[in-house]
């Protein structure tokens, strides 16, 4: 197998883009599909800084290295859940990563915002799956310091995520999901710009550029991602995909295409009472929970 | 003979072996794993009799 770029022996074979490449092709493949991506979704506009938020995976890393090979000026964000050893061990990931290259790396603890508790805790005692209470505590606290030091929010979602997430919104038919499934958000009054560089990245593709740039990431899964519906999906579409390569990627842009005909109004959203971050009702979701909290874990009304 | 490390098991081939023999051997996709040797991609049409190969899982989520 050699590579169809440099003729050099090649280390994997890409079957949606019937591509064979080496080590140092594949590199300059993957950076050149995040730039095209960049360009083709205009994804950020000259003098953007971006923040990234990494996780310590093989996408958030990946993601960070090339918009640093990009020459956009960025700084890493790592927020720990909490999750005990699980959390440590993926901190430690990061800080390896952004000490190696010099790059500025900003940390924010859970246990810090809500008197000590991490996810698996605050889980139990809001009676909510920790799947969901951490997205929200994420996407709050990810919006919160890209809004508040102008930065555009950088996220590692690939191909096989938003493919996978878009199988799930489509076998329910969730039109308010669907409409606001792009590869950019614009920023607003409240709200950070948010976008997905990776999105025509495949899953293997970043795992490859990761071990190829020997990027030391963590392999291990959150011990709550056991089961997930989106792993179950991202089979599903595999499957598809080892038949017919290519599914995927032709899937997640066709969607694109004819996205805006699920477009609806977005609904009315008013200041939280206690941080000021637009939301739907009175009081935000992380003030809620922060208030619960400091009551003792009754819900204020 | 070929120690394949997969997650926490360890298996032993015997014998000359592709990449691709070793994912079907293991009932994996090409599209879910990559095979590492020495820190690097393994060609699945490449040959192996000796030595360690590792599996990385690609799939990640939740």
């Amino acid at each position: 197998m050699r590579c169809k770029m440099c003729g050099e022996k090649a280390l994997i074979r890409l079957r949606a883009y019937n591509l064979n490449l080496c080590d140092k092709c594949l590199k300059e493949f993957i950076v050149r599909r995040v730039k095209r991506t960049i360009n083709k979704f205009k994804l950020l506009k000259e003098n953007d800084k971006v923040l990234v938020a990494v996780s310590g995976g093989k996408d958030s890393l990946s993601l960070w290295d090339i918009l640093n090979k990009l020459g956009i000026k960025t700084k890493g964000f790592y927020i720990n859940l909490g999750i005990n050893g699980y959390s440590d061990r993926s901190e430690e990931k990061a800080l390896k990563f952004a000490a190696e290259r010099g790059l500025e790396l900003h940390i924010e603890r859970v246990k810090e915002h809500f008197e000590g508790l991490g996810i698996p805790e605050l889980s139990k005692m809001d009676k909510r799956p920790p799947c969901s209470l951490c997205g929200m505590i994420k996407r709050y606290l990810m919006n919160k310091v890209a809004y508040e030091g102008g930065w555009v929010l950088a996220t590692g979602h690939n191909l096989d995520d938003e493919a996978a997430t878009l199988l799930g919104n489509v076998l329910d038919w969730k039109e308010g999901y669907l409409s606001r499934q792009e590869p950019k958000l614009e920023g607003r009054e409240g709200f950070a710009p948010r976008i997905k560089p990776l999105v025509l990245c495949s899953e293997r593709e970043m795992a490859a550029y990761a071990i190829s740039s020997g990027i030391d990431y963590i392999l291990e899964e959150c011990p709550f991602s056991q089961g997930a519906t989106s792993i179950f999906y991202k089979g599903l579409l595999n499957q598809l995909e080892e038949q017919s390569p290519g599914s995927k990627l032709r899937f997640y842009l066709n969607f694109l295409k004819i996205k805006d005909v699920f477009k609806k109004d977005t609904p009315q959203l008013s200041p939280c009472v206690q941080c000021g971050y637009l939301t739907t009702g009175n009081l935000c979701n992380f003030c809620r929970l922060k208030s619960k909290i400091k009551k003792g874990g009754q819900c204020p009304p | 003979m070929v120690l394949v490390v997969h997650g926490d098991k360890k298996i032993q081939l015997e014998g000359k072996l592709t990449g691709y023999q070793i994912l079907k051997k293991l009932g994996l996709k090409e599209e879910e794993v990559l095979l590492v040797k020495d820190g690097r991609l393994f060609p699945l049409d490449e040959e192996i009799t000796e030595g360690e190969i590792r599996v990385i899982p690609v799939i990640s989520g939740g």
